[in-house]
């Protein structure tokens, strides 16, 4: 096995905010299953605000853990404050990840700035 | 609970085994080339595990070295074999899935000047006795072909390929790592054989080569002639030992463990066999392994997960968009869909499970393969 921090392994194990929210007011799928990671992050949107966040993944352990990490972090956050949010942070918050799984931690960040893209791009507001 | 199901990586060195190894290092220490009575009670358990086990191998005891393992024994027979007899080059056949150390052996050969044929094996990882025989060439002079595939468990058809190699005269080395202490084989049916004693419960550090006494072959290290002058160094006597306790203990409850195995193997397969979307990787494969890939799932998140609950299988690679984790060879030989390379896992039971560590295996198995594709 992979040497995972603890809270990677928790993450893993007992991933947060795991799940689909009906009604989401931004959704967006990032990687592929031929790349071996793939997830969706669905946003509840108040005021400009990120009051709810759910993801289902597709994805490794690491993949899994820092998606996890993501919404624990970016829920309540301002979208403005939720862009500035980079994939070091989260994996800072983890204890950090193997090496090899950089990229993995890229996925949950770039599924959620796709999914704020596709909020502010949709002619319709809440 | 903390269930162990990679014994194809190592095993747990049996308890009778440890205890009588540990006597080797207290009471019975003396250097087996010593003149003295130190020496030759040591030398007499190291002859007598040499007769051991050639007996459960049913071959002359002079036709057994001992070495450090699996890679040591594989080296001296490939490269000893070539310097005796071939020192000029020659052609070669081995397989696509034999492991690091006949590959990268054959590697280093084929830089010296050998011509080297690599049997690709079918979808199922086993290669077949007729690409054997199409791969001869007139030149060829030696095969090396594994008896059991590590990752797989899939069998080698080495009985069919015996009788082609001696048709040709081409003598034959089989790594049989994986089969030693698991399958009652015929060694007479080739004429090189590796052992490697970790992977049978005796301890790490020591291992055999069987050399038949029709072939000629010359060491590849150099020292104080230990060994009939094959494999310098000063004897391992608890490793030798150690492995001739475990043989016979092997051999006397041969019947009982493996029925054992062979219900487990059903059990596990028989849960995996009600899990959509699932591929058991190699077919006809050893009563111990199960190498298994789930769809949507890979071997790596699978591994981790089931490490969580304390369970040790392993994986066959990790993080397929990533290069610096490689996939397996042996998989990749075999063609195997991508999801099913990346998704493998490998279980190896050993003589050591009990029913209840299976019982748990598949509950957690069943359990985690269902979460982590609810995550989808």
């Amino acid at each position: 096995m992979l040497k995972y921090t603890e809270l990677v392994l928790d993450h893993f194990k007992n991933p947060r905010n795991l799940g689909r929210i009906e009604n989401a007011d931004a959704e967006a799928t990032e990687g592929s299953v031929a790349c071996g990671d793939m997830m969706t992050v669905y946003l509840k949107i108040e005021d400009n605000r990120i009051v709810d966040i759910k993801f289902e993944s597709y994805g490794c352990a690491a993949n899994i853990a820092t998606a996890s990490m993501m919404t624990e972090v970016v829920k309540g956050l301002t979208l403005e404050e939720a862009k500035k949010i980079t994939w070091r942070d989260i994996v800072e918050r983890l204890g950090g990840l193997p090496p090899v799984k950089y990229h993995c931690s890229n996925l949950a960040i770039d599924t959620l700035r796709k999914a704020i893209e596709v909020y502010e791009n949709s002619p319709v507001k809440r | 609970m903390r269930v162990y199901l990679d014994h194809a990586a190592t095993t747990r060195v049996f308890d009778e085994v440890a205890r009588e190894v540990f006597k080797l290092f207290t009471d019975f220490y003396g250097n087996a080339s010593s003149t003295h009575t130190h020496g030759y009670e040591a030398k007499k358990i190291y002859e007598e595990a040499r007769g051991k086990i050639a007996k459960h191998l049913n071959v002359d005891p002079s036709e057994i070295y001992f070495t450090s393992g699996g890679t040591e024994s594989d080296n001296i027979a490939i490269c000893g074999f070539l310097k005796a007899n071939h020192p000029d080059g020659g052609h070669l056949i081995t397989t696509q899935i034999e492991h690091p150390a006949v590959l990268e052996v054959m590697r280093q050969l084929e830089k010296r000047g050998y011509s080297v044929t690599y049997l690709k094996p079918t979808p199922e990882g086993y290669v077949t006795p007729d690409d054997f025989r199409k791969a001869i060439k007139k030149n060829t002079v030696l095969a090396s072909i594994m008896w059991v595939n590590n990752e797989t468990g899939a069998i080698q058809p080495i009985e069919e390929i015996s009788k082609i190699a001696r048709e040709h005269g081409i003598t034959l080395h089989s790594d049989a790592v994986q089969a030693i202490g698991k399958l009652k084989i015929d060694a007479k049916l080739v004429d090189m054989l590796s052992a490697s004693g970790h992977k049978f419960y005796a301890p790490k550090g020591c291992g055999f080569l069987y050399v038949s006494k029709s072939v000629k072959i010359e060491p590849i290290m150099y020292g104080g002639g230990h060994e009939k002058g094959l494999r310098s160094g000063t004897e391992n006597v608890p490793g030798a030992h150690g492995m001739a306790v475990a043989l016979d203990l092997i051999d006397k409850n041969y019947a009982e463990w493996s029925e054992k195995l062979k219900r487990f193997k059903r059990k596990i397969v028989e849960v995996i066999e009600n899990i959509p979307d699932h591929h058991i990787n190699g077919s006809n494969t050893i009563f111990s392994h199960i190498n298994v890939s789930f769809k949507g799932i890979s071997g790596e998140t699978l591994a981790t997960a089931l490490d969580l609950y304390g369970i040790s299988v392993s994986m066959a690679s990790a993080c397929s968009s990533h290069h610096s984790i490689k996939r397996s060879h042996v998989l990749e030989a075999m063609s195997l869909e991508e999801w099913m390379m990346d998704g493998a896992i490998r279980i190896s039971m050993g003589y050591d499970n009990s029913e209840e560590e299976i019982n748990f295996f598949v509950k957690v198995l069943l359990e985690e393969v269902n979460r982590l594709r609810k995550m989808a």
